[in-house]
């Protein structure tokens, strides 16, 4: 399927998105979005990361509250990338 | 008859256990899957004389070998041992949920679906039409919710048809969708005669595109080396997982289509909000909300003040009895004039403080607040406040003191001072009652152009001021403009409002109660007297600044009352005539508004109209009264702001009335 | 282009958020956030634009509206 090929590549290109912002440029809704990036969980294709700023105490173990998200990067909360 | 047995199949949260409970009740074993960590429920009823047996699957995401669940349900399933297999699905996330049964699809034991949480789905606004997905299907499908008693019934009914039917997933469009899949085809015809009890063709297929272990493996035993190498090479040209996937979801699409309608949860505006929102009728609408809302305020105001109307009657036998027991006059006059009548005042302006913060906190409570800043959001702007500094303003009208008090509602410090400073522009109710009878005495028919050129100067005042005040109070970067949630209306929580308010209002009538009466006390000594006007230091003071305030328009008997309108402006007309005629208690005059016979006689054959209005705009724009200085201080706990303020109403009262009493000059 | 001159009625996605830390996390804490799909209800001149978001009704500054990118999508 070319979707979600196509959901794949996005996961992989470099830039940071929402669920909302998969779903809209891949003309589709975010329950579609959700329900396949479980789907590629499930099957090991991505896998969820948690990167937080890790100097404040509230950081650990995943998503970090006090800390604002810096470079789309860190404390962005749940994030999922490609494992190769 | 044997007994069947039902095999419950879901994701996990898809009310699988829920329902197995509410199935078997105490007639259930709970024991561990062999040589697996995996919770074994198993369980059994009856119903219509039938045993019925039943497993609670291990909740997995799908009928792959991905982990210790999946295989263990795969296992139970390709046995044999169920009749039936039950899955569920959560009717409030269908595309998500239905992927276990997509996944089922091409194993040859009869199921039925069970949409379950129909009220959930209910609540979001889909409607679900199991009869058109039943169709698509092929097996009986019912909505469902664990909660709801009377679906037992028909969950006994769509089981025991499965049952009977052997009701069997129709797959056609499912076949479809795969066989635009590249390898598809080829696989499987390679599979179609592979001896793999209870597992079609295309599903073998499927499980081998996405090289599931498990069947792989299986497959491997049973095809011919060509075979072997022929799968192998197919599966490795596939796109896998990630295609059959998108099949599954397509199919789910297609099963779904015109059988779940949702009702648009898209916003639109209520019928309120059409006209608050409305390029014309917005600020009429938010103005009328606000001064309905202010006479409203009086409702709960009123019973205080009739408290206070009670307490001030203590007065009179107060001295009376303090007269009594010999008390000097200047200490029962400190406690009857200044203690008791602060007193009064206080609670009487408490009462609208109460009024007010009830009355506009409920506004908030409701929803309407937020729809007064989006108004009124742009003009506001202009001053560098909020949309809400609207509501102190038009309450300024009334009160200087509700105004004050209703600022609360402003969240930026900085904006809520600027807010208050230029609410002090607005003559407030006691203005009201001086100003057009001043009017009328001196200046007869054009007394209505005097009211006006009072609003005008009035607009003017609150922009100059804004200009002034705002560099000290609202930095640039803190000017934000409003980003805020327009809350869907919404019942108030009165018991949290009231606790609110009383606290509220406890708080301030100690807070006030004390500035008013340190302020009492000074303007008391100042005008204390043994016999006559002419012996208090205010007549000292007044007599000699009276070459400077003669620059105002003011001699010293105006410039006296002057003062005593910063007190409370009821006063100030009572004192000019209290000094014009044979005196009395200067402060008792102030203090009471004590009605003088011949006033307009009096103030016609002393003052002249240019001074008359010198007069009328100095006390219409001097600082509002004491209690509403109190209130400031309550509301901005600042003291050196409080001071700024009040300074800067004093000198700019006398400059408009210099103003006017020159312009005044020029006319008459 | 800016929230601004999106016209009523329509759909968009947030693409940016421009400005400082301040205004940023303020935007954010409402729950606009980049990827944040959005529906204009209101856009008169001189009035906030009014928003629908994530099942809220928002109203959004004019001046704040020129911080927040956004690319119109199909309904």
């Amino acid at each position: 399927m070319i979707e979600m090929d196509e959901l794949l590549r996005l996961l992989q290109d470099g830039n940071t998105r929402t669920i909302e912002q998969l779903a809209a440029e891949l003309q589709t809704t975010e329950a579609d979005v959700r329900r396949q990036l479980e789907f590629l969980e499930h099957i090991g294709a991505i896998r969820r990361v948690y990167n937080s700023c890790g100097t404040c105490k509230s950081c650990s173990g995943g998503a970090c509250k006090s800390c604002m998200p810096q470079n789309a990067e860190l404390n962005m909360g749940e994030l999922w990338e490609v494992v190769k | 008859m044997s007994t069947a047995t039902i095999a419950l199949l879901g994701q996990p949260n898809s009310g699988k256990s829920t329902l197995f409970n509410a199935l078997t009740g105490l007639r259930q074993h709970v024991g561990n899957w062999p040589g697996k960590t995996v919770e074994k429920k198993e369980g059994s009823f009856s119903w219509q004389g039938q045993d019925y047996e039943v497993a609670d699957l291990p909740g997995s995401y799908s009928m792959s070998a991905n982990s210790d669940e999946e295989v263990i349900t795969r296992d139970f399933i390709s046995s044999g041992k169920a009749d039936v297999v039950c899955i569920l699905a959560d009717s409030s996330q269908l595309e998500r949920s239905l992927f276990m049964l997509a996944d089922y699809a091409g194993i040859s034991v009869p199921c039925f679906l069970i949409l379950n949480m129909a009220d959930v789905a209910k609540e979001q606004g889909k409607r679900i039409d199991p009869k058109v997905i039943e169709e698509k299907l092929g097996i009986p499908v019912m909505l469902f919710s664990a909660t709801d008693t009377k679906a037992y019934e028909t969950f006994y009914q769509t089981m025991e048809r499965a049952i009977r039917e052997k009701s069997q997933l129709n797959v056609k469009a499912l076949e479809q969708e795969y066989e635009k899949l590249d390898g598809y085809s080829e696989l499987c015809a390679e599979l179609s005669d592979t001896d793999l009890v209870g597992f079609t063709p295309m599903w073998l297929t499927v499980k081998a595109m996405e090289q599931d272990k498990v069947v792989t493996a299986k497959l491997r035993n049973t095809l011919s080396g060509d075979a072997i190498r022929t799968m192998e090479t197919l599966v490795k040209q596939s796109q896998g997982a990630i295609g059959t996937g998108g099949c599954k979801f397509a199919w789910i699409d297609g099963i779904l289509d015109g059988a779940v309608t949702e009702t648009k949860t898209k916003a639109t505006l209520g019928k309120l909000d059409r006209i608050y929102t409305h390029k014309f009728w917005g600020k009429p609408a938010v103005v009328l909300t606000v001064l309905f809302g202010l006479l409203a305020s009086f409702i709960p105001a009123l019973p205080i003040m009739g408290i206070g109307a009670a307490w001030a009657m203590l007065k009179e036998p107060a001295r009376a009895g303090l007269t009594a027991i010999h008390c000097p006059d200047i200490v029962s006059g400190l406690i009857c004039d200044v203690g008791i009548q602060s007193i009064y005042y206080v609670i009487n302006m408490l009462g609208f403080v109460f009024g007010v913060t009830l009355v506009f906190g409920l506004l908030e409570e409701i929803g309407i607040m937020a729809r007064i800043s989006y108004v009124f959001d742009n003009t506001m702007g202009k001053l560098g406040l909020q949309g809400k500094s609207v509501m102190p303003f038009l309450v300024s009208f009334g009160c200087t003191m509700g105004g004050a008090a209703g600022a609360r509602v402003i969240d930026n410090w900085g904006q809520k001072v600027l807010t208050i400073a230029l609410a002090w522009a607005v003559p407030c109710g006691a203005a009201w009652a001086i100003i057009p009878m001043l009017s009328t005495v001196f200046f007869g028919a054009w007394a209505p152009v005097i009211i006006v050129a009072i609003l005008l100067t009035m607009l003017l005042h609150m922009w100059i001021t804004a200009k002034i005040f705002s560099q000290g109070l609202v930095k640039q970067e803190d000017r934000c403009g409003m980003i805020m949630e327009l809350p869907p209306y919404h019942k108030p929580k009165w018991g949290a409002l009231l606790r609110y308010v009383f606290g509220r209002t406890k708080d301030t009538f100690f807070r006030v109660l004390k500035v008013v009466l340190l302020v009492s006390v000074v303007f008391w000594l100042l005008s204390y007297s043994t016999s006559g006007v002419e012996s208090s230091f205010l007549y000292k003071i007044g007599v000699a600044i009276e070459p400077f305030t003669k620059l105002f328009g003011m001699p010293w008997q105006r410039f006296v009352a002057f003062i005593a309108s910063s007190f409370g402006k009821e006063g100030a007309v009572g004192v000019i005539g209290a000094l014009y005629s044979t005196g009395g208690s200067l402060y008792d005059i102030t203090a009471n508004g004590a009605a003088i016979e011949n006033i307009n006689q009096i103030l016609l054959a002393n003052v002249s109209r240019p001074e008359a209005l010198a007069f009328i705009f100095a006390i219409t724009f001097n600082l509002p009264c004491i209690v509403a200085l109190a209130a400031t201080y309550q509301e901005i706990h600042s003291v050196k702001w409080t001071a700024k303020i009040a300074a800067y109403y004093t000198v700019t009262a006398l400059i408009l009335a210099c103003i006017a009493y020159h312009i005044g000059l020029l006319i008459w | 282009m800016s929230l601004n001159e999106v016209k009523e009625n329509t759909d968009a996605v947030i693409t940016a958020i421009e400005g400082d830390v301040r205004f940023i996390s303020r935007i954010t804490s409402i729950g606009l956030t980049p990827g944040c799909r959005i529906s204009i209800i209101k856009n008169d001149k001189s009035r906030p634009v009014l928003l629908y978001s994530r099942d809220t009704m928002i109203a959004v500054n004019r001046k704040e509206c020129k911080g927040i990118q956004v690319t119109e999508v199909r309904a």
